[in-house]
């Protein structure tokens, strides 16, 4: 794959993945209760993507790039910082419907943080690689 | 301001949607396409078709930048943009459109400045009045944009006594100076002669900063050089020849207020350099004089030409400009650049002087010899279509003067204008009172103006109303040669390539100096480099050829 479609992928992704799975929260008031939490870490998560097309939760997002990437970012460091990123954020889907769980915001809002965060470190990369 | 404002969202996301039903209570969110269908409109095409009915029932748009919609519902960008960046940019495509169809409607561009300056729209847009950009922030963000935009779109043409108009330029200086008036920040306003930079100073910039103190006014244009710093800083008795008294420096006149300093780039180089020192703590000392002052002024310089230019050129000390702070740099346009606007400024300006102290005589005395009451309405009327309404006296303008106006390229700007309107107003009531007392009777409160009489007033700024001949750009001729080609864009492009490639050659290569000569801007290199690779210019190329 040419370094120019892969820089669009990347940048699709910034913007379907990265942009929509911190805005819920980040949107939340300050002293949010925790259903409000809860209903917006569905929303980063599971209802990432709501276009006319329908609906696409963070984990397909995330899955199609990297069946359209794959074996593009061999040994690239960088890559390997967003999928801990992103293990990291979709770790907490198992807690949006366990209401026995209290939320934690800030532990939340850290691991979301971080896939924009990786994202846009591997456009860059690969930016600079071109 | 409506006590609930409506928010339209054109995104093909429901997220701001959400956001602003669940959030933010204060305002109205529109539904645009019935009452069980999502609040929002998911593309360009039905954001246009809805507003082309209710345009009236939108006080402000929140507009994404992406939208995943079908090829074919999305608007174009441009040449050279693929599908995938047509989507990624697509607010861009929709912002434009609404522009051109609502200018006055105030939109909310939720993206940031670098996105904007990859499809080569940071300068068209953010220029643009009504158009906000936000990117990531929170709910307060987008409450506080949201309100300040509204606020705008409320303020009207004219606001004590300052005349805004309408244009787009002179509405982005008014929401910028509204920020420099805070705090203690020097601020730089630059711009032709007569575009009003001291009116402005002084009636909205110093009353908006709430500085209790007064506002003074030094222009270095008009204080001979060796007394500049008396000026400034004030003098001892006996610290000049002819200093006979202590006196005190603007400087000190200003304390707990604003000093204006016009025509700063005329201060001498060893003043510069005194002022530097005042500006970064107000500490000074008066000429001959071992005291130290401190002083706490709020500054704002003046400059009727470029200061970026004037450090290039080794005229204005780069540490001084630095102090002045770029940032706080405002340019106010030039009236020949707010067309818009000049049919509202020349009826303001003649019905303002209609009010003169001395031009009030001539008026009473023509409203007497119709049998009109004193300080009758005035109404400035053009050509036969301009019926007289109510009980104004009218100065009917004719048609083809009125033409004249339109077309002149003001090279003396807001001064011209209102001294122009002036001699119009004054001289036709003149003739009306000559022929008053030579005991013609008057009949109608319509006074036709002489079409030549404008004809001659403009005549005196004509041989200096070559687009470009302004202090502030020397406007060099650059030629090209123009050859036919498959379509006119490609021809335009032709000659926009020609005359980059020659100021290229004539800069060496300097992208400030050549975004200062295209934009009065050196800041907007990264503007002018972006449209080179729009041309195919290859720079690498071209550095072997400087």
């Amino acid at each position: 794959m040419d370094a120019d479609k892969l820089l669009d992928l990347l940048l699709d992704l910034d913007h379907d993945l990265g942009k929509y799975i911190v805005m819920p929260l980040n949107y939340l008031p300050p002293d949010a209760a925790q259903h409000q939490l809860r209903a917006a870490l569905g929303n980063a998560l599971l209802l990432t993507r709501q276009t006319v097309q329908g609906v696409k939760t963070a984990r397909e997002i995330w899955a199609a790039f990297c069946a359209e990437t794959a074996g593009c970012f061999e040994n690239v460091i960088v890559f390997r910082l967003l999928e801990e990123a992103v293990a990291g954020a979709l770790a907490w889907e198992s807690t949006i419907n366990d209401l026995g769980y209290p939320l934690d915001r800030v532990m939340i809002e850290n691991d979301l943080r971080k896939v924009p965060f990786a994202i846009r470190g591997l456009i860059e990369e690969t930016k600079s690689a071109r | 301001m409506p006590a609930k404002p409506r928010v339209l969202v054109i995104d093909d996301q429901l997220a701001y949607a959400q956001i602003v039903r669940s959030q933010m209570p204060e305002f109205t969110l529109i539904k645009p396409l019935g009452p069980t269908q999502p609040p929002r409109l998911p593309d360009g095409p039905s954001a246009l078709e809805y507003l082309k009915k209710h345009a009236a029932k939108v006080d402000v748009i929140l507009l994404d930048m992406h939208f995943d919609a079908p090829p074919e519902r999305l608007l174009p960008l441009g040449e050279g943009f693929s599908e995938r960046r047509t989507r990624r940019f697509q607010g861009v495509a929709i912002l434009r459109e609404i522009r051109r169809l609502y200018p006055r409607l105030p939109v909310l561009l939720m993206t940031s400045i670098e996105d904007l300056a990859l499809v080569d729209a940071a300068d068209e847009l953010i220029d643009q009045s009504m158009t906000y950009l936000l990117d990531g922030g929170d709910v307060d963000a987008l409450r506080i944009r949201m309100s300040g935009a509204l606020k705008e779109a409320d303020l009207d043409m004219e606001e004590s006594g300052i005349l805004w108009g309408e244009d787009p330029a002179m509405r982005a200086v008014r929401r910028r100076l509204m920020v420099l008036t805070r705090g203690r920040m020097p601020v730089i306003l630059e711009g032709e002669t007569g575009t009003g930079k001291s009116y402005l100073a002084e009636k909205f910039l110093h009353p908006n900063s709430g500085r209790p103190g007064p506002f003074i006014t030094l222009d270095l244009s008009s204080v001979p050089s060796d007394l500049v710093a008396a000026h400034l800083f004030g003098a001892v008795r006996g610290a000049y020849t002819g200093a006979v008294a202590d006196r005190e420096g603007v400087f000190q006149l200003a304390h707990k207020g604003t000093l204006f300093i016009d025509e700063i780039q005329n201060a001498p180089q060893v003043v510069q350099r005194q002022l530097l020192l005042a500006l970064q703590d107000g500490r000074f000392r008066p000429l001959g004089s071992k005291r130290e002052m401190h002083v706490d002024v709020k500054v704002i310089a003046a400059s009727n030409a470029s200061l970026p230019q004037a450090v290039r050129d080794g005229r204005f000390r780069s540490d001084l400009y630095m102090r002045l702070s770029p940032s706080t740099r405002v340019v106010i346009p030039p009236l020949c650049d707010r067309s818009a606007d000049i049919p509202f400024l020349l009826r303001r300006f003649a019905a303002l002087s209609f009010n003169d102290r001395e031009v009030a005589a001539l008026r009473d005395e023509v409203a007497a010899a119709l049998g009109m009451p004193k300080n009758p309405p005035f109404e400035l009327a053009v050509g036969r279509n301009g019926k007289k309404t109510g009980d104004a006296l009218q100065i009917v303008l004719p048609e083809p003067a009125w033409k004249l106006l339109m077309r002149h390229h003001w090279p003396g700007n807001m001064r011209e204008a209102a001294m122009v309107m002036r001699n119009i107003v004054s001289f036709t009531l003149v003739e009306a009172v000559d022929a008053a007392r030579s005991g013609l009777p008057l009949h109608t409160p319509r006074l036709q103006a002489d079409s030549g009489l404008v004809g001659e007033l403009l005549a005196g700024s004509k041989s200096m109303s070559v687009p470009g001949d302004g202090q502030q750009n020397t406007g060099d001729m650059i030629p090209v040669r123009i050859q036919a080609a498959h379509s006119l864009s490609a021809v335009s492009s032709s000659v926009e390539r020609q005359y980059f490639l020659t100021l290229y050659r004539q800069t060496s290569g300097d992208f400030a100096q050549m975004a200062d000569m295209l934009m009065g801007d050196a800041d907007k290199a990264r503007a002018v480099r972006l449209r080179f690779n729009q041309l195919g210019l290859k720079i690498r190329e071209l550095g072997k050829n400087v």
